[in-house]
């Protein structure tokens, strides 16, 4: 198993809450992840019953976004040899957010997310995301979460 | 640092614009900066001067003018 999917083995999360498929990109600055939502996933279903065409709830770009920069710091934990810490567990309390949605985000279509590390202090990070599907800006997300080690 | 970038500051931790706002004014009893505001407004703080406030430092800061008075302090050690 590579890096990326270890990592994503460690995230807090199981489906349906899960929301990272795969890790496309990644540096300490940034990374990219892609997840796409199955017309038929619970948390699509369940969302403005009887629409034709599914769109996935704003609520869960935040939520993407907010996992991929966790997914972030945990690598960023694998590459400063920090690797016993990750493993233990680490989860992320958010702080605080702001976002902008500029397109529905599209169920069944793959839906790619950047996140870019802006600041961090008092173990708290502050991150710029971007969500895009075929090459539309769905929307702009910015994160601001306390990480923490151990279980959550 | 300036006067309008500690309002700025501040005014990130609040979420909210300040109309009356002088460095003597506690973030905490006076403006109702809260323990998440805060963490907000230093996170800013280091996005905008690269300066860290450690855990140690935080909550001895609680007025404009010890942000000043830390943030100096810091920016001449770093030379």
């Amino acid at each position: 198993m590579d890096e990326f999917a270890r990592a994503i083995q460690l995230l807090p999360y199981a489906p349906p809450m899960l929301l990272v498929d795969s890790v496309q990109d990644f540096d300490s600055n940034q990374i990219v992840v892609d997840k796409v939502f199955a017309t038929t996933d619970i948390l699509v279903t369940s969302h403005l019953v009887g629409r034709q065409q599914p769109i996935v709830p704003g609520v869960l770009l935040v939520e993407m976004v907010g996992q991929a920069s966790l997914l972030h710091q945990i690598l960023g934990g694998f590459r400063n040899g920090e690797i016993r810490l990750a493993e233990t567990g680490m989860s992320g309390v958010l702080v605080r957010c702001k976002a902008s949605f500029f397109h529905p985000a599209p169920a069944g279509k793959k839906l790619s997310t950047r996140v870019a590390l802006q600041a961090s202090a008092l173990g708290a990070v502050l991150y710029a995301g971007t969500v895009t599907s075929g090459g539309a800006r769905l929307a702009e997300i910015e994160i601001l979460a306390k990480t923490e080690n151990g279980s959550p | 640092m300036d006067f309008n970038m500690i309002r700025e500051l501040v005014e990130v931790g609040l979420d909210r614009k300040l109309d009356d706002f002088n460095l003597e004014q506690n973030f905490y009893t006076d403006l109702g900066l809260d323990s998440m505001g805060a963490i907000a407004l230093f996170v800013e703080l280091q996005r905008r001067t690269g300066i860290q406030i450690s855990e140690q430092e935080a909550p001895d800061i609680q007025t404009g003018r010890q942000l000043e008075a830390i943030v100096g302090g810091k920016l001449l050690s770093n030379g």
